[in-house]
């Protein structure tokens, strides 16, 4: 094991808050957190849903903010506009290589499809070696339990990598 | 590879103590 102190955070969230205002609370408290702590958050650079409040927190809390938006959802007018930096780039492929870049961890908040699909991107990146991110789940009210249940599955099935810690 | 918590706090300090690089490996902090 190695401790190194995290700067740069990854967050991947959901565009809408959900049903729950767990999930708001939970993408403001990790905000909060980081900015607090001097730990820059790089995201999706949306202002709406989990995407806004964990940016909108982190920079309430005196955080450094960089927001990677593509072309598409910047002319929706989804983008946020008081990052300290918002970089738009051409495609959701360019816009998770960049996020990876910039960043030395990578956190799941609840969201949809395009959560998942940047998250299991960024673990089979760190298990590949591509990159050395770790990459964590914030299990909000519960709402990751099945897919960590899942997750456990595949491991006593030998088709993913095993726990330890537990 | 993949830590879990449910509070920021727990969440950040795992991922500092989580060694990614290697044969894939899956830790847990708060369950």
């Amino acid at each position: 094991m190695t401790t190194t102190p995290l700067r740069s955070v990854a967050v991947y969230c959901g565009s809408s808050t959900g049903l729950d205002p767990a999930f708001a609370d939970a993408a403001a408290g990790l905000g909060r957190h980081l900015g607090e702590h001097g730990v820059r958050l790089v995201y999706g650079g949306g202002h709406v849903g989990l995407m806004g409040a964990v940016a909108d927190a982190a920079l309430g809390a005196g955080g450094e903010v960089v927001g990677v938006i593509t072309e598409a959802l910047a002319e929706r007018e989804l983008a946020h506009d008081h990052l300290g930096r918002l970089e738009v780039v051409a495609t959701m492929h360019e816009r998770k290589a960049r996020m990876a870049d910039l960043s030395d961890a990578v956190i799941m908040l609840p969201g949809g499809f395009g959560t998942f699909d940047e998250f299991f991107e960024a673990v089979t990146w760190t298990q590949l070696g591509v990159h050395a991110s770790p990459c964590g789940i914030l299990d909000v009210a519960g709402y990751f339990a099945p897919l960590l249940r899942f997750l456990d599955d595949a491991t006593r099935a030998g088709s993913s990598p095993r726990r330890i810690g537990r | 590879m993949i830590a879990t918590a449910t509070d920021p706090g727990a969440l950040l300090a795992a991922l500092g103590r989580v060694d990614a690089v290697g044969d894939g490996v899956l830790a847990d902090a708060q369950r």
